[in-house]
């Protein structure tokens, strides 16, 4: 029954997913699964730019995976999953790693005639992930880089036939990292005046270890922004994407990450910050 | 695609012809095989024709048909209208009169493309695995504790894949294969530790699926999620640790 007077205003700050806990979401252990739906109060809110970064850093990989392997030159599905196992560095290893839980389901990567069937099996992985990924987070809204690379829309067609058409639009929009960059307002972050003043305090921000480490990286990308905005590419937007992720939020938020580096950047913007512990220690526990 | 199909129904007798697209070109020449090939072998001249032999005979026993509208088998009140659309052949009653059944023209019956059972379309087929489905998995859900119940759990999940791989390779039943490959994914990492009423609560959502008109991107979404709520977790893959994800391999940015 409700009260008179009104529902008592919530004050608990909302609950922002940083990527790194976005894909533990997803693709975590069940330990992970488990540790993260105990601790992180739903809803589970992310924005445009964390989607970005979880579709930049999986999703494409898995959908330029399913074209690849389509050429006659793989004999086996296996042997377009090695390429990107091997062949495209760490983000890519990462990526398709995943995918060899479709073997549990009795095809096999390595038997040319299941190639047919694991190519289907991925595109049903991907568009899984994405239903999953709408059914567990809600967008917040807020972007402030206005990035572009998500504008084209993935969801599962209603005809069949659209599918591939579909993520073939998709990554070709995707990659296009000059269009996107050219609609995009990346470059506002350093001239409006409210941006910049956080990014200023991110660029004085200090941490020890490892992490300082990794926090040097992203000063160095936004000094460099800094310099001249306009030329900023979307990889040097994506070196300092723990700090534009943590631009977008204010004292209304709480940020749940499984990265350091978000301890100094928060602590610089006077946020109130998680950082969850790696799959390991959480086994160790 | 239109697949062109007859089937009788007065004997239960049923076949797929062949599978033709579009209406023009080399497909429309296969189609003209086909309907050709079918003359020659039931001994009555093109569908056309025997529409208007036979116009007065009631369309009661013997049915047909095929278009982008039509899911199945269906007796339909107006066959002079269905006929007249370009994907629709129409058999009645009584047009094989003439037939002698007992020696087919075996060798036109050689030519004939592969045959298929009728049962591998929407939604004839989703019905027909949901069943199998359910079947399996209450054995399954009345295995648990008992010896038989890797037995009986691998049956169920070579069930799925077959039941996947049939659904996959026709863009009608694609979306169903796409539910099959949700209820794997939802199974895949609990298969050892599923208590009888998560079991039990997918058999209900089979039934739900099996219920729907078609399986829509809206339809599907709410399978998942009902699954979900049902299961939980969708999968745990043993995923290596990923440090950094924001594409700091290369040094040079610009």
């Amino acid at each position: 029954m409700m009260s008179e007077v009104g529902p008592a205003k919530n004050l608990a700050p909302k609950s922002f997913l940083d990527t790194s806990v976005v894909y533990k979401t997803q693709l975590g252990t069940s330990l992970m699964k488990k540790h993260l739906q105990a601790n992180v109060p739903k809803a589970w809110y992310i924005n445009n730019y964390v989607q970005m970064e979880f579709f930049r850093g999986n999703v494409i990989y898995w959908i330029y995976l399913y074209f690849e392997s389509a050429a006659e030159q793989y004999e086996t599905f296996g042997d377009a999953f090695k390429l990107y196992s091997e062949g495209f560095g760490r983000q890519a290893k990462n990526a398709v790693a995943v995918l060899t839980t479709i073997e549990m389901d009795g095809v096999s990567f390595s038997k040319s005639e299941d190639k047919h069937i694991c190519r289907e099996k991925l595109q049903d992985f991907i568009y899984e992930m994405l239903i999953e990924f709408g059914e567990s987070f809600t967008d917040m809204g807020t972007d402030p880089t206005y990035c572009t690379r998500m504008k084209f829309k993935l969801k599962i067609p209603n005809v069949a036939e659209e599918r591939v058409r579909q993520l073939q639009s998709f990554g070709l929009h995707f990659r296009d990292e000059a269009t996107c960059r050219a609609k995009c307002s990346i470059s506002e972050l350093f001239t409006r005046s409210a941006h910049r003043a956080k990014l200023d305090a991110i660029s004085g921000a200090t941490a020890e270890g490892a992490t300082n480490d990794k926090l040097k990286k992203i000063q160095v990308a936004i000094e460099k922004s800094k310099e001249d905005p306009d030329k900023i590419t979307c990889k040097r937007c994506a070196k300092m994407g723990d700090a534009i992720i943590a631009l977008a939020l204010d004292s209304s938020w709480k940020l749940h990450t499984m990265d350091t580096v978000h301890q100094p950047i928060s602590s610089a913007l006077h946020l109130e910050s998680h950082t969850h512990p790696s799959e390991q220690a959480l086994a160790k526990a | 695609m239109v697949t062109l199909q007859a089937i009788m129904i007065g004997n239960s007798q049923g076949v797929t012809l062949s599978s033709s697209t579009a209406t023009s070109g080399p497909d429309q020449a296969k189609r003209d095989s086909i309907v050709s090939s079918i003359s020659s072998v039931l001994d009555f001249s093109p569908y056309t024709i025997a529409q208007s032999r036979y116009s007065h005979v009631a369309p009661s026993k013997v049915l047909l048909f095929s278009s982008p509208s039509i899911t199945g088998a269906q007796v339909t009140p107006d066959l002079g209208t269905d006929a007249s659309e370009a994907d629709v052949m129409v058999l009645r009653s009584g047009i094989f009169s003439g037939v002698d059944f007992a020696r087919p023209n075996r060798h036109m019956l050689a030519q004939l493309p592969k045959v298929k059972i009728s049962t591998q379309f929407e939604p004839h087929l989703r019905q027909s695995s949901v069943r199998r489905l359910q079947t399996l998995m209450t054995e399954f859900q009345h295995s648990i504790g008992q010896p038989e119940v890797a037995v009986v759990r691998e049956e169920l999940k070579d069930a799925l894949l077959e039941t996947y791989k049939q659904a996959v390779v026709m863009p009608e039943t694609r979306s169903f294969a796409t539910a099959i490959s949700m209820i794997q994914g939802f199974l895949r990492p609990h298969w050892s530790t599923l208590p009888q009423n998560q079991i039990a609560g997918i058999t209900g959502e089979l039934t739900w699926l099996d219920s729907q008109r078609d399986l829509s991107s809206a339809t599907l979404t709410k399978f998942y999620r009902d699954l979900a709520s049902v299961v939980g977790s969708r999968i745990s893959p043993e995923a290596p640790p990923i440090e950094d994800t924001d594409g700091d391999e290369e040094e040079n940015d610009e």
